[in-house]
Parts: structure tokens; C-alpha cells; sequence
């Protein structure tokens, strides 16, 4: 007689991967049978298999009966039902939002009140793309093992169990070394799946039908894919990419490397969002680039060497997606939004609207830009910054000095010795050294020397796997070992440098005696072009890059042996707060605002600057222009981002008075945390500009502006595009603000929407004619045609501008002045119609402050 | 009619001054007098002194925030409204104030 106990399903999100393994688990401890008929389907499930469980689509409040028989029937039961009452509800897990990754970024409100629906990741290569989602394949199970027909039943049964033992075994002992609770939450999924009862039966029973290890196995996953794809929750639904994993993985433990084939060639889509677990850069570069629009790679730091080549090649990429319950089943239409770090799935018209004005804001501001890079940066205050570009081939050198680069700051050369048998000989690493210093057009290139590790694959240098890369034998740590091929680089850099402006800069530094090494080597190789009657540059600069804490510290003593420094602030800021930057857990704690981090680089360039020793700093920060203000206030007057950064680093550089971030700086180093630093630099205000209030450039006829979000983005994107905002969300902000109080139609046909913010670079009076009359809002009693944006700079002594404004607000009011304004068929027209009205010059010739 | 008015806002940079201008339009129009107060932006402007509040058979007050000195008011006969209704339909103020004079 079995023992029964009812219940109802106490999961919100039903019985997922989760609770189900968990059940499965304590199940599994009886030799009863214990079974779980879900009183809605009235579909039966073994308790024991994690398969059978989520399988079996059990959804909140579902009536369920736990059926259990066999000897230990009693124990079973008090212990299963104590679980299910006091444990099984704990297992569930909020879905939306899994709360680890802090909102740092904003949406503008133009976006948000779109309502995309979006999965967070975390940014990498900025731009914006649309197309289909598609899992990337890297591999396929090799065809010849499917169609090669089965050994003896009896043989195959002993490869399968031997086959199951090694995986386990290998899980098991990966999930010991599980270098987080996620890494260990996924092996334990994958445990409990290679140890699912149901599952070793199906595949044991098609082997005891007389089918092949190989084809039993591929059966049972499509089975099982179809099983779980069918079942409501979504969560479930995820948990085919772990089957898949396994299944792939047993096929592996059975057959060995032979198992796979590797997948070129697979079918993508003309516009494919690709989305891969990990992507190696070798693996990248065989995509077909014309049809991957954009990336999505889930384990990834900002730096990976993937990165960069998306970078590079100008494709998007985000990573870390958030965990969600919005499936990316393949084919799904989607936007990839690199410069929020957002997938936006299923774009409504009004979002695919949202994209084409952005897109065209990003054109128009880059050939701004790009027309301002050419000049020399300063700030308003008049200090030159230089503004260079980090690169790795002739072909992104080009492209940098095209885009305004101030030279090449740091030129990589592992490019040439990653993923081959041998490393290139000198003659190569001349021409392509070369061809990218004749492509810097006379500017300055700092070439790196080589820069591994125990993280970059290098087959033929031997280099030790590590436990601890990042703290190990790299960069000039393992110069003497391969003297052979640092002196092959040193010539080729040194050949080089007859042809153009070339500096040295050697990597990972943290004694003087490191430094000595590479000089003597050079100062050998000299000597031997010498004799060889082969021209290079004798005055040729040798740098240190500052990325230990130990050199930042000894700069003095480096400066004896270094002519300049360069501070490679990735590994720097990583060292620093002894927090890996691939390490999930501790990312939290990556941050350049830490006031140790702004301490420690201002005392950095102060002994640089004692020592009469050029400085720059190549990391990522010198790209991101949030970090603008405190650079500068640290005393750097040189950086080097990576080329598409270039026009915007040197757009911004005039935004800002370097004696105010000096003083922001002053303060943020003896702040309490980097929360309070990134506070300074946000507040920091930014140099208001010299300009007309109206000009033609902001007034925009003929506008195909639909709604009042799109009216707002592009009245503000004209803004960013003239120089006269910095921070178009604040911009947005300020006026949706506003606009949420009361609505500013104000009958007429007229609305004046307005914000004041500290974003704002120059007061602006800007006018929008719209093609079509909008219905502004809800409440509105006339379509709107006629846009006035009012953006008024957030500081005490603008009042002169107010009195404009209040002109105008009244101007609105007469009737005169509208009949004039219907008139008007040109930009300059409608100025001239303005100024008629009202007063602006005395205004103007004060403005500036 | 003699009338005294003040308007704001909740930024003072626009409806405030629309709706003064609108008053000030109106009241011409229809043959009263006016002299309006704006409580914006610049702080206050074109102030009431008390004579002009003792004169006035009745006050506007247009206004989305709380208005300075509305204790200057006490004891006289007011209409309240939003700022909206002065850009708006600002006849509309007068006929009402017409009818509770």
C-alpha cells in the first residue's frame, strides 16, 4: 500500500531547474519509488528525475499528489513532506531581476517611455544594430558518428556507463574548483542531469535497441529539447541549454575529441545578433562579419582580446546579459543597443522610430566631430591636451590619424604572435611595423614590445599555465627566457623607426632591473644595426608602462632608466584594489572613481612630472568621457583611447576648465568612497559657451516628429550635435520633468517645452516646426505645430536670460508675433522674427560668464 | 473692474509669463484694469503695492505653486486657477469675477 500526501504547487515561477534538482536530490536518497501527478495535467512524473520534474510544466497552486511505495515508504514521506512544506517555496528565485548588477547607466527618458523590453548586459563596443538573435554554434557533432553503425549491444552498453562514470567524475571535480556560486549552481545542474534516472534510461534503452553511444544520445537530447521547450515556464525552457551542454559533453567523455567537427559555415541570418557563451578572438575572426551585426558574449571582461577585435571591426557588443525570463529563442527581431548596453527585444514601431533618430543623431555628431578632431584639443582654460589612440595594425592606424588621433599611443603587438605555430620573423614584424608607421603620417607611434602571459596563447613560447595569470610570468617578467624573439622585435621596431616617429614601451614593469634588461638589449641591437649599416632612429625614446602598483610607487628611480610612462590603468586599478576584473563578485569594486585609485594616479603624474618625464595613460578610462574631469584634474594632459573614442574625448576636452577639475580632484582624493568621487565629477560644472541664444543651427523646419518624445529627442540631439549640451539624458530629464507637472502646450499650436540643467553649455532658444501637427498630450485641445525649447543653463546668474524668456513666453501670447512666425519659411527667417520681438542684445553681449 | 493678479509656476520660466500677458491682453480687451504680479524664475516682479491691493474689487491668483505673501489677499474677494486656465480661457476668469462682485 503506497503513502500518498497533497499539496499545491507553492512556486511562483512553478517547478524549475532549481527546486526540481533539489527535490530530485532528496528523492533520490529512498529506494521507494516516489512519483508526483499534477492533479491540472494529470501527467505523472518520476520525483527522482530532474527532467521528468521540469518536464512536467507543475505551475503555481497546481494540485499535486506525492505517491511514494517501497520499504522505506514512511521515511520518505515525513522527509519529503517536510521539504515540500517548509523548504520547496524557498527555491524559487526572483526572475526579473537577479539585483547583482547596480543600475549605472541610464535609459533617456525618450527610450523609456517606449517601454522596450530589454535585458541589461554590460557595455563593450558602443553603436546600435538591429537584426535577428542567433545562438552561435561553434561546433557540431561529428556527422561520421551518427552515421556509423552500432557495435555489439553489450559493447556500447560499456562505453555509455564508462562514458557517464568519467563525466560525472569530471563534473564533480569541476564544480570542487568552481570559481563561483554561479559557476557551481551550473555544474550542479548539469550533475544532476547526467544523473537524472529518466534520462539514463532513455538513452540506456535505444542502446538495448541496437542504436550506436552516439545516436542514443542524440535522440535522447531531442527528446528531452522538445520535452522542455513544450513546457510553460521560461525558466524551463533555459534549462535546454544546460541538456544540450551535457549531452554534448557526454558525447565527448565517450568519444573523445573525435566527437566534434568544428562549425563553419553555419546559417545566419543577413542581420544576426549573435549571442555566445564565450568567444575566443580566433573564433571571432572566422565569423562572417557581413552578416554578424552585433555580439553578445556572456563571459567576458571589458578587456578580453574579443573585445578589441570587435572594436576594431566596429561590430557592437555587449556582455553579461542579465538572467530574465525573456527567452532569445533563435530568430527573434531585436536591437542591440551597445551604447546602453541593452538587447531590446521585439521593438514596437515607436522604439524602431527611437533607433532611426538616434542612428542619425550618431551620424551627424560623429561628422561634427570628426570635423573638430583635426584641431588640437584644449581645455577652456587653454591647456593643450593630446589626444591619442591606442591600435594593433596599420589598418586601425589609419583609420585613428583619420579620425583626428594626436599620433598612436600605444601600439600592440601580440597580434602578430597570437594563434600561430612559430613566432613571425623580424622581416615581417618590419613590414607590417612599417606600414603602420608610414600610415601615423609623421605622428608619433609608441610601439609596445611583446606583452603575454599565461593568459594569451602563445603554443610556442611554453609559457606555463598558471593558476594566477594576472599576479605571474608576463609582459617584460619573461623577456630573458625568449631573448631570441624580444631581440627579433627590438629590430624590427628599430628599423622601423628610420621611417617615422616611433617610441618603445615596455609592458608590466616592477623594478628598475627590468627596465636595465631591455635597454642593454637595445642599446646590443644598436650596436649590430650599426655594424650592419641598417638606419634606425639612435635617439629612439624607451617608456615604462606604470600598470604595478610597485612602479607607480618607484617613478623616480624608473625615470633614471625610462623616458617617458605610460599607465596602463586596466591592470593598474585591478591591482591596486586586489579585485580581478573578470571576477563577477568583487567587479563592483573596479572602479576608477575609488578615491585610492584618483590618489594613487595623481601621485603617479606628480613624480612623473618632478622627473621631467612625459606621461600619458592608455587604458580604457582615457575613452570614457565620464572619466574626462578626473583625468584632467589628476595633471594628465595626455591620453590614448581606442580610435572611435578619439573625436569625442577631444569634443569634450573643451567642456571643462582644467584648474576646476584640479580642485574637484583635490577633494575627490579625500573622499569617502567612489560614490561620493563620482558625485564631484558629475557635478563638476561643465564651462558654459559664448553663443547667440537663437542661431539658424537650432531652429529645425519640416520636422517628421510623430509624438512629443520624438519632438523632445530631436530638439536635444540638435543640441549635442551644435556643442550646446553635454549630457543629453540630464537634458531630457529636466525637460520631461517639467513636463510630467503640467503639459506646456499652451494653445496656439505652440508648446514650449523647457528644463534647466547644469548640462547645459550654452542658454538656447530652439525651434522645431513639425511637418504634421502632433497631439502633444492627452489633455491637449489643439495639435501643436510649432515647438519652442527652452534650455537654460542651472547657475545662479542667468537671470538677463530669463528676461528673454519671459519675453518670449509673452511674445507667444500676441497675436502679431504668431502670424509672423506661420511666415517664416526659413531658419534664418524665423531668427530674424525673434529678434524683431524680442531684445536679445544685451543679453548677448554679457553672455558667456 | 479694477484688478490686481498674480501668476506662477512651477519653473517660472514661461507659463508664468504668458499668463500675465494673457491677463493683461484680456483685461484690455474687455475694458477692466489690471496690474499683474509674476512670481517666477527672476522672483518676484511688477510687486502689488498694498494701495493697489486695496483698490482692486477682486484678486487672480493663477497659480500652480504656492504664491509668496497670500496673506496680502485676506479679506478680498479671490479667484483661484490653475495657471493653464489664464493662458486658456482667461475670458472666462473676468465673467466669473463679474458674477461674484
Amino acid at each position: 500500500m503506497s503513502l500518498e500526501y497533497q499539496f499545491f504547487c507553492p512556486l511562483k515561477h512553478g517547478v524549475h531547474a532549481r527546486p526540481a534538482t533539489e527535490l530530485s536530490r532528496r528523492a533520490s536518497a529512498f529506494r521507494s519509488d516516489v512519483r508526483i501527478v499534477n492533479g491540472r495535467t494529470g501527467q505523472s512524473s518520476n520525483a527522482k528525475s530532474l527532467l521528468s520534474l521540469v518536464g512536467a510544466d507543475f505551475r503555481h497552486d497546481d494540485p499535486c499528489v506525492l505517491d511514494i511505495s517501497g520499504d522505506d515508504q514512511a521515511d520518505a514521506l515525513r522527509e519529503l513532506r517536510t521539504f515540500i512544506e517548509q523548504e520547496f517555496a524557498g527555491l524559487d528565485i526572483a526572475v526579473e531581476d537577479d539585483g547583482r548588477r547596480v543600475v549605472d547607466h541610464r535609459l533617456p527618458p525618450s527610450l523609456r517611455m517606449c517601454n522596450p523590453t530589454y535585458l541589461r548586459g554590460r557595455p563593450v563596443v558602443s553603436g546600435i544594430v538591429e537584426g535577428a538573435v542567433v545562438h552561435l554554434a561553434t561546433q557540431r557533432v561529428n556527422p561520421e558518428l551518427i552515421e556509423a553503425s552500432a557495435t555489439p549491444v553489450d559493447v556500447e552498453m560499456d562505453r555509455l556507463a564508462g562514458g557517464f562514470t568519467a563525466l560525472v567524475s569530471e563534473l564533480t571535480a569541476r564544480k570542487a574548483r568552481a570559481s563561483s556560486l554561479e559557476a557551481g549552481a551550473i555544474l550542479d545542474a548539469h550533475i544532476a542531469i547526467a544523473n537524472d534516472p529518466e534520462f539514463r534510461d532513455q538513452i540506456e534503452s535505444s542502446v538495448r535497441e541496437g542504436q550506436s553511444v552516439a545516436v542514443a544520445i542524440q535522440s535522447a537530447k531531442a527528446y528531452y529539447e522538445s520535452l522542455l521547450s513544450n513546457a510553460g515556464s521560461r525558466l524551463i525552457e533555459e534549462r535546454q541549454l544546460d541538456l544540450r551542454d551535457v549531452c554534448d559533453q557526454l558525447l565527448r567523455s565517450v568519444y573523445g575529441k573525435a566527437a566534434f567537427v568544428s562549425q563553419n559555415g553555419q546559417h545566419l541570418p543577413e542581420s544576426a545578433i549573435a549571442i555566445a557563451e564565450e568567444l575566443t578572438p580566433q573564433q571571432f575572426l572566422e565569423l562572417d562579419k557581413s552578416r554578424i551585426r552585433g555580439l553578445i558574449v556572456n563571459k567576458i571582461g571589458m578587456t578580453s582580446h574579443t573585445a578589441v577585435l570587435a572594436r576594431a571591426a566596429g561590430v557592437p557588443m555587449i556582455c553579461d546579459l542579465q538572467k530574465s525570463s525573456i527567452v532569445l529563442t533563435d530568430g527573434r527581431f531585436a536591437v542591440l543597443d551597445g551604447d546602453h548596453a541593452i538587447l531590446v527585444v521585439d521593438p514596437s514601431g515607436s522604439i524602431q522610430r527611437y533607433y532611426q533618430r538616434e542612428q542619425t543623431k550618431r551620424t551627424r555628431l560623429r561628422q561634427q566631430q570628426r570635423a573638430r578632431a583635426q584641431l588640437q584639443a584644449a581645455t577652456a582654460d587653454g591647456e593643450t591636451v593630446r589626444v591619442f589612440a591606442n591600435a594593433m595594425s596599420p589598418l586601425e592606424v589609419k583609420k585613428a590619424i583619420d579620425a583626428g588621433a594626436d599620433g598612436i599611443g600605444l601600439y600592440r603587438t601580440e597580434w602578430m604572435f597570437l594563434d600561430r605555430p612559430a613566432p613571425p620573423t623580424e622581416g615581417e614584424q618590419f613590414e607590417t611595423l612599417a606600414e603602420a608607421v608610414r600610415a601615423a603620417q609623421g605622428k608619433p607611434v609608441v610601439i609596445r614590445l611583446l606583452d603575454v602571459g599565461g593568459d594569451k596563447p602563445v603554443p610556442y613560447l611554453n609559457l606555463p599555465v598558471e593558476e594566477n595569470p594576472f599576479l605571474g610570468y608576463r609582459g617584460a617578467r619573461i623577456y630573458p627566457e625568449i631573448e631570441r624573439v624580444v631581440r627579433g622585435q627590438v629590430r624590427a621596431i628599430l628599423r622601423a623607426s628610420a621611417l617615422g616617429r616611433v617610441r618603445m614601451l615596455v609592458p608590466m614593469i616592477a623594478t628598475v632591473a627590468e627596465m636595465q634588461w631591455v635597454r642593454s638589449l637595445v642599446a646590443d641591437v644598436m650596436d649590430e644595426l650599426n655594424q650592419e649599416g641598417v638606419d634606425f632612429d639612435r635617439e629612439l625614446e624607451i617608456g615604462a608602462m606604470v600598470e604595478t602598483p610597485a612602479a607607480g610607487l618607484v617613478i623616480a628611480q624608473l625615470a633614471r632608466v625610462a623616458d617617458f610612462f605610460s599607465i596602463g590603468s586596466n591592470d593598474l586599478i585591478q591591482y591596486l584594489l586586489a579585485a580581478d576584473r573578470g571576477n563577477e563578485r568583487v567587479r563592483g569594486l573596479q572602479t576608477p572613481y575609488h578615491p585610492a585609485v584618483v590618489a594613487f594616479l595623481k601621485a603617479i603624474v606628480d613624480q612623473a612630472v618632478r622627473a621631467q618625464r612625459d606621461i600619458s595613460i592608455c587604458g580604457e578610462i582615457a575613452g570614457q568621457s565620464e572619466y574626462l574631469p578626473l583625468l584632467l584634474g589628476i595633471g594628465l594632459r595626455s591620453l590614448s583611447s581606442e580610435p572611435t573614442a578619439v573625436s569625442v574625448v577631444k569634443a569634450r576636452v573643451g567642456d571643462y576648465d582644467a584648474s576646476d577639475c584640479e580642485t574637484m580632484v583635490q577633494t575627490a582624493m579625500t573622499a569617502v568612497d567612489a560614490g561620493s568621487v563620482r558625485t564631484l565629477c558629475a557635478k563638476l560644472q561643465v564651462r558654459p559657451k559664448s553663443r547667440p541664444l537663437i542661431e539658424p543651427n537650432v531652429v529645425l523646419f519640416d520636422s517628421t516628429a510623430g509624438t512629443r518624445e520624438e519632438a523632445i529627442k530631436d530638439l536635444v540631439d540638435n543640441l549635442l550635435i551644435q556643442g550646446r549640451i553635454h549630457d543629453p539624458i540630464d537634458i531630457e530629464e529636466a525637460v520631461w520633468t517639467r513636463e510630467k507637472q503640467s503639459s506646456t502646450s499652451v494653445g496656439y499650436g505652440i508648446a514650449i517645452p523647457h528644463g534647466r540643467s547644469r548640462q547645459v553649455l550654452a542658454n538656447t532658444i530652439s525651434f522645431l516646426r513639425l511637418k504634421e501637427p502632433i497631439n502633444w498630450d492627452d489633455g491637449a485641445e489643439d495639435a501643436v505645430r510649432f515647438v519652442f525649447l527652452l534650455t537654460i543653463r542651472d547657475s545662479e546668474a542667468d537671470q538677463s536670460h530669463m528676461t528673454i524668456l519671459s519675453q518670449l513666453a509673452r511674445r507667444i501670447m500676441q497675436d502679431e508675433f504668431r502670424k509672423g512666425l506661420e511666415y517664416c519659411e526659413t531658419p534664418t527667417a524665423v531668427v530674424e522674427h525673434i529678434r524683431n520681438h524680442i531684445n536679445l542684445n544685451d543679453v548677448e553681449t554679457t553672455a558667456g560668464g | 473692474m479694477k484688478f490686481v493678479a498674480v501668476t506662477g509656476c512651477p519653473t517660472g520660466i514661461a507659463h508664468t509669463y504668458m499668463a500675465a500677458e494673457q491677463l493683461e491682453k484680456t483685461a484690455r480687451e474687455l475694458g477692466h484694469e489690471i496690474q499683474v504680479e509674476t512670481q517666477g524664475a527672476m522672483g518676484i516682479e511688477n510687486e502689488l503695492s498694498a494701495a493697489a491691493i486695496a483698490g482692486a474689487d477682486a484678486v487672480i491668483l493663477a497659480a500652480d505653486i504656492a504664491i509668496e505673501g497670500a496673506d496680502r489677499f485676506d479679506g478680498k474677494t479671490k479667484i483661484e486657477v490653475p495657471v493653464q486656465t489664464a493662458i486658456k480661457e482667461a475670458g472666462s476668469i473676468f465673467a466669473r469675477a463679474g458674477a461674484v462682485k
